[in-house]
C-alpha cells in the first residue's frame, strides 16, 4: 500500500501533464500560446507572496534565535510525539485554519529548515495541502452576501480541518515515518 | 490567500504581535538580542529568494493549468459530478443558475485552480442568497457549500509542489497521493458533520 501510493505520487504529475495536453490538442486548443498566458500569472503570484513570507519567516526567525521556540517546544515535545505530530510542526498546525499564506510560510520555513525530502519536510508539505483555509473560506464567503449568523459553518470546517491535518500526519507515519 | 480584516484585530494579529513582543522580550531577558536581530533580518532576505525560487515552477504550473481550463476540463468534472451534487444540496432547485456556479467551483478547486474557484464560489453565494428567507442567516445549502470549500478535494496541489522544487527536493510530487486521501477524509469528514449539525439544528 505504501509503496503503492508513492508510485502513484510519482507518476501523477507526469501523468496529468499527458492528460491535460492530449486532451487540449484534442479539443483544438492553441497549447502553446495559451501556456504562455497563464504562465505569466507565475511571476505575479510569487511577488504577491513576498509580504506574507517576510512577516512569518522573521516572526518565525525571531522566536527561534531567541530561544524561546525551543523553550515552548520542549515539554510539548513527549505529548505531541504521542500523537504523532512532530513538535516542529505544531506552528504550521495551528496556523493552518487562521491563514492559507501564513501557514504556507511556515511550510516553507520546515522545507528550508530540516529539508524538503526529510520526514517533517513531507509531513509539513502534506499537511499544508490536507485542507484550506477554513476562516478565509468562511470570512470571504459569508462576507461577500451580508451573511451574520453562519450556524454551525465554523465548527464543520475546522473539523475537517482536524480531520485533514490527522489524516495527513497518518498517511506521512505510514509512508515516511 | 488574503484573509480579509473582520471588525478590529484578528486571530492573526494576535499570534504575530505575540510572535515578535514574546521573542524580543525573552532575548533581551537572557542576553542575545543581537541574535534576534540577525533573524529578522536574514529572514526577510530569504523570503524575497525564496519568492524568487517559486516564480519558474509557478509560471509552468498555471500555463498547464490555464490549459486545462481552456480544453474545458473544469466543464467535463463539473459534469461528472452532477449526481453528488442531488444529495449534497437538496434544497437547491434543479437546473438552478446556482447548481452550474457550485459545480464549476468544486471542480476548480479540485483541479487546483484556487484562482478560478473564489470568483465561481462567490458567484454561488450570491444566488444562493437570493434563494435565501432569512438574508441575516446562512441556509443549510451555504453551509454544506462552505463545507465542501473548507477542505476541498485536492488532486494537484500545484504551490506546495512549486515550493518543494524550490526548496531543492529531489521528489516534489512524492506528497501528491497522501495529500489527495488526506483532502478526500476531511471532505468526508465535512459533508457527514454538515449532515448531522443538520439534523441537530432543524430538530431544535
Amino acid at each position: 500500500m505504501a509503496d503503492y501510493l508513492i508510485e502513484a505520487s510519482n507518476a501523477a504529475v507526469p501523468l496529468f501533464i499527458f492528460f491535460v495536453l492530449a486532451v487540449a490538442w484534442r479539443r483544438g486548443v492553441r497549447v502553446y500560446e495559451t501556456f504562455l498566458a497563464g504562465a505569466k500569472e507565475g511571476f505575479e503570484i510569487a511577488v504577491r507572496l513576498i509580504p506574507y513570507l517576510v512577516g512569518m519567516l522573521a516572526a518565525i526567525g525571531a522566536l527561534r534565535a531567541s530561544g524561546l521556540l525551543d523553550l515552548i517546544l520542549t515539554p510539548l515535545r513527549a505529548p505531541l510525539t504521542g500523537f504523532g505530530l512532530p513538535a516542529e510542526l505544531l506552528p504550521l498546525a495551528l496556523t493552518r485554519p487562521l491563514s492559507g499564506s501564513a501557514s504556507f510560510a511556515l511550510m516553507v520555513d520546515a522545507l528550508q529548515s530540516y529539508g524538503p525530502d526529510s520526514f517533517i519536510g513531507r509531513t509539513a508539505s502534506t499537511m499544508q495541502g490536507a485542507t484550506d483555509t477554513t476562516l478565509y473560506i468562511l470570512t470571504v464567503y459569508f462576507g461577500s452576501v451580508g451573511v451574520k449568523h453562519t450556524r454551525y459553518a465554523l465548527a464543520v470546517g475546522l473539523l475537517a480541518d482536524a480531520a485533514g491535518i490527522g489524516t495527513a500526519l497518518l498517511l506521512s507515519h505510514l509512508l515516511w515515518g | 490567500m488574503i484573509k480579509k480584516p473582520v471588525g478590529g484585530v484578528s486571530m492573526l494579529d494576535r499570534i504575530w504581535v505575540f510572535f515578535f513582543l514574546s521573542s524580543i522580550g525573552f532575548a533581551l531577558i537572557v542576553g542575545r538580542p543581537e541574535a534576534v536581530t540577525f533573524a529578522l533580518l536574514k529572514a526577510s532576505e530569504e523570503a524575497v529568494e525564496l519568492a524568487f525560487g517559486l516564480i519558474g515552477t509557478m509560471a509552468f504550473w498555471l500555463g498547464l493549468m490555464r490549459i486545462a481550463e481552456e480544453a474545458g476540463l473544469v466543464r467535463s468534472l463539473a459534469r461528472a459530478l452532477t449526481p453528488a451534487f442531488r444529495f449534497l444540496f437538496p434544497d437547491v432547485p434543479k437546473g438552478d443558475p446556482a447548481e452550474g456556479a457550485i459545480l464549476l467551483n468544486i471542480a476548480a478547486n479540485i483541479l487546483g485552480l484556487g484562482n478560478a474557484a473564489t470568483p465561481l464560489g462567490l458567484k454561488a453565494m450570491q444566488r444562493l442568497q437570493e434563494l435565501n428567507p432569512h438574508p441575516d442567516e446562512a441556509t443549510p445549502a451555504m453551509c454544506t457549500f462552505l463545507a465542501v470549500n473548507t477542505c476541498c478535494v485536492t488532486l494537484v496541489p500545484s504551490t506546495v509542489i512549486a515550493a518543494r522544487t524550490a526548496a531543492g527536493s529531489v521528489e516534489p510530487a512524492v506528497i501528491m497521493a497522501p495529500t489527495f486521501l488526506a483532502t478526500l477524509v476531511a471532505t468526508l469528514v465535512a459533508v457527514a458533520a454538515d449532515r448531522i449539525f443538520r439534523r441537530r439544528w432543524n430538530g431544535g
